[in-house]
């Protein structure tokens, strides 16, 4: 399988596992809101991975296509909105979302790319030494 | 004007043009590497990600909370 599809996969599966958790948390805590926050959070975090991936792909293929390395950029602005509509949402719906768990569930997508990209190095590593 | 605002401005610009030019060093890099040997697209597009990750995580953060402080809500 090609490589970008399998750390696309790998992160979007236990992103989503992760959602789940919370969702089955969210119905037996009382601290509803909350979870429903990082809930918001972490749902903006895959959203901007999977936009992420989609812009550093295309840009890829452009490159190697064209051999040229102008870019038309990340998509920086777009998920920086992303971000500012998850706190918006957030605080116009107060009893539903608590807008203080919200940037908790942000940058999670991001710390599961590089502990699963550092496990994968990891292996490779040791399976270099093994021969 | 309340400095709150002020605050809130300075952190979303500070968080924008650091992240922006992170983003731009890695991806410009990931493109050279890209269209000089592109059989190892693969092994860059991870690193790539990884070095994405590395530098918009607190950016992120940073727009989230300059928001907050923005809006009032911290």
């Amino acid at each position: 399988m090609d490589p970008i599809t399998t750390i696309r996969r790998r992160v979007v599966f236990l992103t989503i596992v992760f959602l789940a958790i919370l969702m089955i948390i969210w119905f037996f805590t009382p601290q509803k809101r909350l979870v429903a926050g990082f809930f918001l959070g972490l749902c903006v975090s895959l959203y901007n991975i999977l936009y992420m991936s989609r812009k550093v792909r295309i840009a890829g293929e452009r490159a190697i296509l064209t051999g040229s390395t102008r870019n038309r950029g990340t998509g920086m602005v777009n998920r920086y909105l992303m971000v500012a509509l998850a706190i918006i949402i957030a605080i116009e719906y107060p009893g539903w979302f608590d807008v203080r768990a919200v940037p908790f569930g942000l940058p999670i997508c991001y710390i599961l790319i590089i502990l699963l990209e550092f496990w994968e190095a990891r292996r490779l590593n040791h399976q270099i030494r093994k021969g | 004007m309340d400095l709150g605002v002020i605050a809130g401005a300075i952190l979303m610009a500070c968080a924008a043009i650091g992240g922006g030019i992170g983003n731009g060093l890695v991806f410009v890099r990931y493109l050279e590497g890209i269209a000089r040997q592109p059989e190892l697209r693969g092994l860059l597009f991870g690193q790539t990600f990884i070095g994405i990750a590395l530098v918009e995580a607190l950016p992120i953060i940073a727009v989230a909370f300059g928001i907050m402080k923005l809006l009032g809500i911290l």
